[in-house]
């Protein structure tokens, strides 16, 4: 709690500052042609050492002035200085003088140069939102470096609607955009979609991005014709940095440590002795693979007291040629994280108590230990041929490489159990690596054919690469009791089933040609600007998945052999033949395609300079097909391919009520693909449910309309309030169905129609060298689908419940607190996450959905500019260390008893998950040309 | 008003293309379809249907496959031997093997059938290289049913030594490629699973897995089962029927089980268990707390009357949690016997809520503190009936020799009960078997129902239990 404190003393010095009693100069100073305030401008009184610097709001204030005449001298980077004589005449005046600043502008051969704000930074931010064709949210590089977050997912949880769902160490991850979960949106790196490398769905794991790669971050909210359409909930977009005018160079090296792996240590494995090759990959199909084949040293652990985060970026950027035609830009990023987590989890049994009574197997003690190491790399090399004709190419590569050691006492509530502290107890020790990455290179041109007809094209690559290479875990097991004296008895540890190893690995492959074309014309007088265009897309997914499950010998008189806490192959065995093939033909290794053939029509007009209307049609054809490795003669749906078309007709108007205010709405509707993986046929039998694929999933779509209030009174305030109601139709959903006669199979299915609405409030205000920017959403989805009801007389009865979207909150609201100094080079800030309940796992059980308790996170940042160029920094996260709760809303009967939980603390909610990360600390150096 | 004018036409080209598209219209490869050959010559290939003829044998190397519609007799005296441990019969229509005791049926592979004494031990073994217990070196992969399988006969038959793991190109219904195979899965709620006079020799798991079923499950003889993981007769979700006047020695865990786990069909698991002589459970099992002869676990119920424990690892077992239907579970007139005394201190196991009754054996009064107050988890220390109440088989020498855990066996010993058992005219008839396959009404394929004895065991004195 130290730290809190220390926060709130900075904070009162801050508030309470001195008063002055001297005469005083203040006003804003603006940009004279945008009439934009500026900040961070230098204000001084010439011949003394009056001086201030503008604060967010452009303002500036200068105390103590005696009376008498001077000269002000305002000097801006990029603006001719300025200087102006006045007279101060008494002691308590105050006067107020605006200053309005000239732009230096400078012609370079044929290429101008505009003198074009800093794309870094917040007021660029600003000015897209404003100036959008439709409704987006954006988040300046300036900002980023401000935040707290390390990562990309990081400072999505920061935008208004966004909340973020959590790895096993606490990471944020994956974004839910209003209420709808990842599956309903997509990425965009400068504006092109890239693949997943994720196995199931093809969402990205926004934690890939490192943030301080991005010179911008979107989130788009509303689809115009000319984007791709599947995004119900929204887009997220990426935007790299570009090469600046001049040469520029930062870099920024960093330190830190988790404080819960400070307090327990850290201890994880030796990566280097994992083979990223099966026994098949090594020998090929068919081979029958022995205890042997596998290494065992991936389960030798070693404790480190204290390991330290590294993080590492650059990036380096210039124009070259004699006109500055061609533009380089290279960035890059390395970061080391050590992580770790601290969970309770108590196992409800699937099967509920008869009355539909939740139920409970194990309690398991968990702790992560997570080593992630990223690597980003990006290069932007753009060359203007002449002012009409551009040509760039992009090329980013990003790498999430994953270390963990999961270590689980599992205590279990079913078997060997008497009474509190007896059961049976397993360990369980989980080994996994897995290295995830995407490479994407896209050549772009613009050309102006005439006048007023432009080409834009794009040619794209990207792959998407997944690795899970020998996931294992072993277990052992006891079983504690008492005697008849009541003393505390031990059965000796034994080996336990399954010891599995799974390989796993997939690439996705994206091929993709874009061609607009934009004319403008006029009708009636009014300007209009007709697009055309189209996107063919090819995907093709490769997925294997191999799995060995050894099993532990018995001895030679017939009972388990003790274990002497040593791994080797002479323990364990396979069953059968087809078991030591690693289920070489299973549905999960396949192969996927896409192809994906889309044009549109576009206009955009304004109508009397007041009324900004884009609307048309985009034509989605889409097929997803797939092909698993057996044989199509004996296994239903080992091909299958599956053509559909959508029209989606879009409407956006924005309504300029004034220079500084809209008023928009929107209409679009938009598509929800099935995964790859919803299609394969599998199907397994599970203890209580079949699992599978469902070949018949239909694709979702939706209708949306959006209503938004935008108000920009000053350079960075704003403030946006916000509406949305989207309508879904076929939303996809994994639930329970009866098929047929008997058997309730787990599959995703589609559900009749689901709805989603809400509002949004954004509101930031900057007053001197204080800022506050708040955000909020409300969200109200629900949707209705299959379950089960188990009742008194042991029956799973099918039944229907409505609930929310899963992962939806109805309450979202981010705070944060700017402190901005210029003079002396000092930033804080103060940011704070509000994610209201929601639920992280729906139940196939009516009524028995898990619920994530609502969140608040704090975290802190604070910079400083210690001398030329350089600036230290320090970040820290989750400084509550706050907990993510996940409970079951049903009567708790689980305070006291026999089977009795712990940390239950309410009566009417069943906490099944407790996981504590602690908090992140960060310092580092950033140096700046 | 002009730029209404213009708002008005976007309105209406927008809407007029509101929502349009075109569904999907998937297409996904089926399955070949062989229809079923009626059997010519001595091999099984492919789908097949009808007769095999009496006292012939008959070979199979692969899946071979019983259509929905189809049914596949094998009448008295027919052999079915594997040539490959990929044979197995995979069931989506109605199989019966109507042997008889005179001319039984035997599905096995062919040496074993040939050469009997390599492969059946009958003297203590290292379950590691048994033939019928380790896990490599099964012979065939057992009979796979369908959902849509409705019956299931086996009368006078040996399944022997079948399971191994499921094919990796084709693995049966509901299983992954790699998984341990049953001898007999059957998993359809409405169908029919008759399993009488028979025999089952060696497994890889559970000897016969029930997701869901009417079943009747009487009169046979079951040995090493499941090489440390599985059960000798395990029922699910929606199965209903009686096990009885079994003879089941050395199973890795249980012997019989009944759970209402899963959503196999929308009936409560009922099975009743009686009249089974329980030898040798439990002891492979790797974790420590399995059951090890009668087993209620999750939502069942039923009736286990009647029963003979020896040697086994732990007693009857009624689960706490997830509870069974413990209302609806009834129980007593069992036997226990043990020769050490963890056996007989886990008669009635302190980790579940299993009752003692005032007519088991022995009488719960002679040992348990305090009796007939009885405490949940409480442990209690019972070295005199070590050796005490011996059923008084007609041979089988107990104490046994060697490790318990090793005599998982039938071999040449005989469970009838000798005169002077205290089996003997000890049992509870006050119930009736629930007869779950009574539609079954062919006088060929029927099932013949044996009501509880009042001796204990599978072995009634009035030969009407066990026939072997």
């Amino acid at each position: 709690m130290k730290e809190i404190r220390f926060f709130y003393l900075v904070l009162s010095y801050l508030i309470f500052n001195p008063l002055s009693y001297a005469a005083s100069i203040k006003g804003v100073v603006f940009d004279k042609e945008t009439n934009e305030p500026l900040i961070g401008v230098v204000v001084f009184v010439k011949a003394s050492n009056l001086n201030s610097t503008t604060g967010l709001d452009g303002s500036y204030n200068i105390k103590n002035v005696n009376p008498g005449n001077y000269i002000l001298t305002v000097q801006y980077i990029g603006y001719e200085t300025q200087e102006q004589s006045l007279t101060i005449v008494t002691n308590d005046q105050k006067l107020k003088l605006d200053i309005y600043l000239n732009k230096i502008s400078y012609q370079l051969g044929t290429v101008e140069v505009k003198g074009e704000l800093d794309k870094d930074s917040d007021i660029s931010a600003r000015k897209s939102e404003k100036n959008a064709d439709n409704i987006l949210n954006v988040i300046s590089a300036n900002t980023i470096k401000l935040l707290p977050d390390l990562t990309t997912a990081g400072v999505l949880q920061r935008v208004s609607g966004v909340s973020l769902e959590r790895t096993s160490t606490g990471d944020a991850r994956y974004a839910i955009i209003r209420g709808m979960d990842q599956r309903y949106n997509y990425t965009l790196v400068n504006g092109i979609k890239i693949p997943s490398p994720d196995n199931k769905y093809r969402f990205i794991p926004m934690d890939m991005f490192p943030s301080d790669l991005l010179e911008r971050l979107e989130v788009i909210k509303a689809l115009t014709p000319s984007m791709e359409a599947d995004a119900i909930g929204g887009a997220m977009n990426l935007i790299m940095k570009n090469a600046p005018n001049e040469f520029s160079f930062n870099a920024n090296i960093g330190t830190g440590f988790n404080q819960l792996l400070s307090d327990r240590g850290y201890t994880n494995f030796d990566k280097s002795v994992i083979s990223y090759k099966s026994p098949i990959d090594l020998h090929g199909e068919g081979y029958v693979a022995t205890p042997n084949d596998f290494t065992y040293k991936n389960f030798d652990y070693h404790t480190q007291k204290l390991p330290f985060n590294s993080l590492m970026s650059f990036s380096l950027g210039n124009r070259f040629l004699k006109s500055k035609q061609l533009g380089i830009m290279v960035a890059g990023s390395y970061q080391n994280l050590y992580r770790g987590s601290n969970s309770i989890w108590f196992k409800p049994e699937n099967q509920p108590r008869p009355g539909n009574i939740p139920s409970f197997d194990d309690i398991f003690i968990r702790q992560y230990n997570t080593q992630q190491t990223r690597y980003g790399i990006q290069s932007k090399i753009d060359y203007n041929i002449n002012p009409d004709q551009k040509i760039s190419l992009f090329n980013v590569f990003m790498e999430l490489d994953e270390v963990q050691f999961r270590h689980t006492i599992d205590t279990s509530l079913s078997i060997g159990r008497s009474g509190t502290g007896t059961g049976n107890t397993y360990i369980l020790n989980r080994s996994r690596i897995q290295d995830q990455s995407i490479f994407n290179t896209t050549l772009q041109g613009d050309h102006k054919i005439f006048n007023n007809l432009h080409l834009h094209w794009s040619g794209v690559y990207s792959i998407a690469n997944s690795k899970t290479p020998d996931w294992s875990e072993f277990q052992t097991v006891q079983v504690v009791g008492y005697d008849a004296n009541g003393n505390h008895t031990a059965t000796p540890q034994v080996l336990n089933i399954p010891f599995y190893r799974i390989w796993t690995r997939n690439s996705d492959r994206d091929y993709a040609a874009n061609l607009n074309l934009d004319y403008k014309t006029s009708i009636f007088k009014q300007e209009i600007l007709v697009s055309i265009g189209g996107l063919y897309r090819d995907k093709f997914r490769d997925n294997h998945y191999n799995e060995w499950d050894l099993i532990p010998k018995t001895s030679s008189s017939g009972q388990p052999i003790v274990f002497d806490g040593v791994l080797s192959p002479d323990k364990f065995q396979f069953n059968g033949t087809s078991a030591a093939q690693g289920n070489q033909v299973n549905p999960l290794t396949y192969t996927a395609s896409e192809k994906i053939l889309a044009y549109y029509i576009q206009l955009k007009l304004l109508v009397k300079s007041k009324f900004e209307i884009i609307t048309g049609a985009r034509i989605e054809n889409t097929e997803q097909g797939w092909q698993t490795v057996q044989d199509p003669k004996i296994a239903y749906g080992a091909i299958g391919k599956v053509p559909y078309e959508d029209v989606l007709p879009s409407l956006n108007i924005k309504y300029i009520l004034s220079k500084n205010q809209n008023l928009r709405f929107s209409y679009f509707s938009a598509i929800n693909r099935p995964g790859f993986f919803e299609y394969i046929p599998f199907s397994v039998k599970d203890d209580n449910f079949s699992i599978s694929g469902n070949p018949k999933l239909k694709h979702a779509s939706s209708n949306n309309i959006d209503l938004r209030f935008e108000y920009f009174p000053k350079a960075l305030d704003q403030i946006l309030i916000g509406a949305f109601y989207k309508r879904i139709s076929n939303p996809i959903e994994t639930a329970v169905l009866f098929t047929g006669t008997s058997s309730a199979t787990l599959q995703p299915s589609n559900f009749g129609t689901a709805t989603n609405y809400g509002f949004e409030l954004t509101l930031a205000k900057f007053i001197g060298k204080f800022g506050i920017s708040a955000n909020y959403t409300y969200t109200n989805s629900s949707i209705t689908t299959a379950k089960l009801f188990y009742n008194v007389n042991f029956v799973a009865e099918p039944t229907t419940q409505t609930r929310p979207l899963q992962g939806q909150s109805p309450h979202i609201a981010n705070v944060s607190l700017l402190y901005k100094n210029p003079l002396i080079g000092l930033d804080l800030q103060i940011a704070c996450v509000y994610t209201g309940q929601r639920i992280t796992f729906v139940s196939p059980y009516k009524d028995l959905d898990y619920w994530q308790r609502e969140t608040m996170q704090l975290d802190f940042s604070a910079e400083k500019l210690i001398f030329n160029h350089f600036t230290i920094y320090c970040k820290v996260n989750n400084i509550l260390n706050t907990p993510v709760l996940v409970e079951i809303l049903q009567p708790n009967i689980y305070k006291t008893g026999k089977f009795a939980l712990t940390d239950q603390t309410n009566a009417n909610r069943i906490t099944v998950q407790k996981d504590y990360y602690g908090q992140n600390f960060i310092v580092g150096i950033r140096y700046k040309i | 008003m002009r730029k209404f004018n213009y708002l008005a036409v976007v309105a209406v080209i927008a809407i007029s293309v509101f929502s349009c598209k075109k569904d999907e219209t998937p297409v996904i490869s089926e399955p070949q379809f062989q229809s079923g050959q009626t059997i010519t010559g001595d091999t099984l290939k492919g789908s097949v249907k009808g007769t095999m003829q009496a006292g012939k044998t008959y070979y199979f190397k692969d899946q071979v496959t019983i259509n929905a519609g189809d049914t596949l007799i094998m009448q008295s005296g027919v052999k079915l031997l594997a040539l490959a441990p990929a044979a197995q019969l995979i069931v989506k229509g109605a199989f019966a093997s109507l042997g008889t005791k005179d001319n039984p049926n035997w599905i096995t592979g062919v040496d074993p059938y040939n050469n009997p004494s390599a492969y059946k031990i009958n003297s203590i073994q290292d379950p590691n290289v048994d033939p019928g217990l380790k896990p490599s070196g099964k012979f065939w992969g057992g009979i796979q049913c369908e959902k849509t399988a409705n019956l299931v006969d086996i009368k006078w038959t040996h399944l022997d030594f079948a399971g191994g793991t499921a094919s990796a190109s084709n693995p049966p219904s509901g299983y992954v490629a790699g998984a341990d195979l049953f001898v007999i899965f059957f998993q359809n709620p409405d169908g029919y699973l008759i399993l009488e006079d028979s025999w089952v020799y060696g497994s890889t798991t559970d000897a016969v897995r029930l997701n869901g079923g009417k079943i009747h499950i009487m009169r046979n003889t079951v040995e090493k089962l499941a090489y440390n993981d599985g059960d000798g007769f395990n029922c699910k979700n929606s199965t209903i029927g009686d096990i009885a006047f079994n003879l089941i020695v050395g199973t890795a865990k249980g012997g019989t089980k009944a759970s209402n786990k899963g959503t196999y069909g929308n009936t409560q698991t009922k099975i009743n268990m009686y009249n089974n002589t329980y030898i040798s459970g439990g002891w492979r099992s790797i974790d420590p707390d399995r059951g090890a002869n009668v087993n209620y676990e999750q939502g069942a119920m039923g009736n286990a009357y009647n029963n003979i424990f020896v040697n086994c690892k732990t007693g009857l077992r009624i689960l706490e949690n997830p509870a069974a239907d413990t209302i609806n579970c009834h129980y007593g007139y069992n036997l226990s016997y043990g020769d050490t005394i963890t056996v007989v201190n886990g008669i009635y196991p302190p980790t579940h809520i299993s009752h003692p009754s005032d007519h088991d054996i022995p009488n719960p009064a002679s040992f348990y503190p305090g009796y007939p107050n009885y405490t949940l988890g409480q442990v209690y220390n019972a070295p005199s009936l070590v050796g005490k109440n011996s059923p008084k088989f007609k041979n089988y020498p107990l104490p046994v020799s060697g490790y318990i855990s090793l005599n998982n066996y039938v071999g040449n010993y005989d469970f009838h009960l000798a005169s002077g058992s205290p089996a003997i005219a000890n049992g509870f008839t006050g119930f009736s078997p629930l007869n779950a396959t009574s539609g079954v009404t062919n006088q060929f394929l029927k099932a013949t129902i044996t009501g509880p004895s009042s001796d204990l065991g599978a072995f009634s004195t009035d030969g009407k239990g066990n026939q072997h």
